[in-house]
C-alpha cells in the first residue's frame, strides 16, 4: 500500500511541477519578447514573384484556368507553413507556366494583430503591393498577438515592401479599411469555413494543408489533365 | 478485465487518436477540423497559435501521445497481472496527467481565452482515465485492508 500512496502522491506533485514548467515557460501575458524590439528589420520572404504573376490580391495570370482561393489569417501558423512553404511551390510549378492563379482573402480571427495585418496588406494592395506584403507578414510571424504585427513593425513592412509610407499611413488610419476586413470574415463565415487556411477550387473546399500529391491532383483535375 | 480498466483503457485509447491528431496538424499540417461554427469551442487555431502549445520545442501535444500510450498499456498490464508495481506506475501516470490537464484547461479560460474542442475532449479522457485508476486503486486499498491479518 506505501507504494500506491507514494505513486499517487508523486504523481499529483509531478502533474502540478509539469504546470508550473509551462507557466515559467512562457509569458503570462502579451508582453513583446526581446525580438519585438523598435530595431527590427523585417526577413525577406522566401518568394519574390515576377512582376507580371503579382497582381491585385492575387498570383498568377488573370485568366488562368485555374482559380485557388485561400483564406488566411496573418497571424495562424498553418498559414504561415501556406504562405512560405507551400505557394511557393505552387508558384514554380503552376504560376509560372499560366495554369494557375492563387486569390488570397482575409478571414481574421485570432486577434487584433490579424485585423492591423490585414488592414495594412488592403493597403498594400491599394498601391498594387499586395502580394510583396502578404508575403513579408508570413516570413514574419511570431507568436500570436505578442507584437509581431504591431503598427510600428506593420510600418517596417510597408518600407521594405516599397510602399509609400505617408498614403499607407492615411489608408490604415481609414476605418472603411477595417471595415472591408471585418467584412471579409463575415463572408468567410457565411460560406461555411471553419479554419485556416481555406483552399476553394471550384465546388472544393477544404480547411488545412492537403499532401502535396493530392494538392496537385486537385489543380490537375481541374486541369482537365 | 474488470469496468474501471474497461472505461480506462477506452479513454486512454481515445486519448491517444486525438492527440495523435492534434500532432499531425502541428507537425503535418493535416487538415483542422474546427473553428468559428463550433461556436465557444471552436478556438482551436487560436490555442495552437498561442505559446501554451508547447514546451520550448516540445509539442504538448506529443507529451499527450506519450501519455495516453502509456496509460493505456498500464491499464492493460494491470488487468492481466494485477500487480502492484503496474498499479502504482498507472496511478503515477494517471494523476500527474490529470493535474497537468487541469492546469491546460484553466490556461484555455484565463490566459489564451479560447476553447479548443479537442483539447477539451482529450482532458476528458485523462479525467476519466484518472477516475477509473483511482476507482481501481481504492478497491486494491480495500481488499488488501480486509485481507490484513489484523482483520482475521
Amino acid at each position: 500500500m506505501q507504494l500506491i500512496r507514494r505513486a499517487a502522491l508523486s504523481g499529483i506533485v509531478v502533474g502540478v511541477v509539469g504546470v508550473i514548467v509551462l507557466f515559467l515557460a512562457n509569458p503570462f501575458s502579451g508582453t513583446p519578447s526581446p525580438s519585438m524590439g523598435g530595431d527590427f528589420t523585417p526577413v525577406a520572404p522566401t518568394l519574390t514573384p515576377a512582376e507580371e504573376f503579382a497582381t491585385d490580391h492575387g498570383l498568377g495570370a488573370i485568366d488562368a484556368p485555374v482559380l485557388l482561393t485561400v483564406w488566411t489569417d496573418y497571424q495562424c501558423p498553418i498559414c504561415g507553413t501556406w504562405g512560405n512553404g507551400v505557394e511557393p511551390a505552387l508558384y514554380e510549378r503552376y504560376v509560372t507556366e499560366g495554369k494557375l492563379r492563387i486569390e488570397h482573402r482575409h478571414y481574421s480571427f485570432l486577434g487584433e494583430e490579424s485585423f492591423l495585418a490585414a488592414i495594412g496588406a488592403e493597403c498594400a494592395a491599394d498601391q498594387d503591393k499586395f502580394w510583396a506584403f502578404h508575403s513579408y507578414l508570413f516570413a514574419n510571424q511570431v507568436g500570436e498577438n505578442q507584437g509581431a504585427f504591431s503598427a510600428e513593425r506593420l510600418r517596417n513592412i510597408a518600407e521594405v515592401s516599397g510602399l509609400d509610407l505617408a498614403a499607407w499611413d492615411t489608408c490604415v488610419a481609414d476605418p472603411a479599411v477595417r471595415t472591408e476586413v471585418e467584412a471579409d470574415a463575415a463572408e468567410a463565415k457565411s460560406l461555411g469555413i471553419t479554419g485556416t487556411p481555406t483552399l476553394i477550387i471550384g465546388d472544393w473546399m477544404q480547411s488545412g494543408i492537403p499532401a502535396a500529391e493530392d494538392l496537385y491532383a486537385r489543380i490537375d483535375e481541374a486541369l482537365g489533365n | 478485465m474488470s469496468r474501471a480498466h474497461r472505461i480506462s483503457a477506452v479513454a486512454s485509447a481515445a486519448g491517444l487518436v486525438i492527440s495523435a491528431y492534434l500532432l499531425s496538424i502541428r507537425l503535418i499540417g493535416v487538415p483542422v477540423i474546427c473553428g468559428p461554427a463550433l461556436g465557444p469551442f471552436g478556438g482551436c487555431s487560436k490555442v495552437e497559435a498561442s505559446a501554451w502549445s508547447s514546451i520550448g520545442p516540445i509539442p504538448v501535444a506529443a507529451i499527450g501521445v506519450i501519455g495516453s500510450a502509456v496509460l493505456l498499456v498500464a491499464t492493460i498490464m494491470h488487468a492481466r497481472n494485477r500487480s502492484e508495481g503496474i498499479l502504482a506506475v498507472w496511478l503515477f501516470a494517471a494523476l500527474a496527467g490529470a493535474a497537468i490537464e487541469v492546469g491546460l484547461i484553466a490556461i484555455q479560460a484565463f490566459v489564451i481565452g479560447a476553447w479548443c474542442v479537442w483539447c477539451l475532449l482529450y482532458g476528458s479522457t485523462v479525467l476519466v482515465g484518472a477516475a477509473s485508476v483511482i476507482r481501481v486503486a481504492r478497491s486494491y486499498a480495500r481488499e488488501a485492508h480486509d485481507s490484513s491479518p489484523l482483520r482475521r
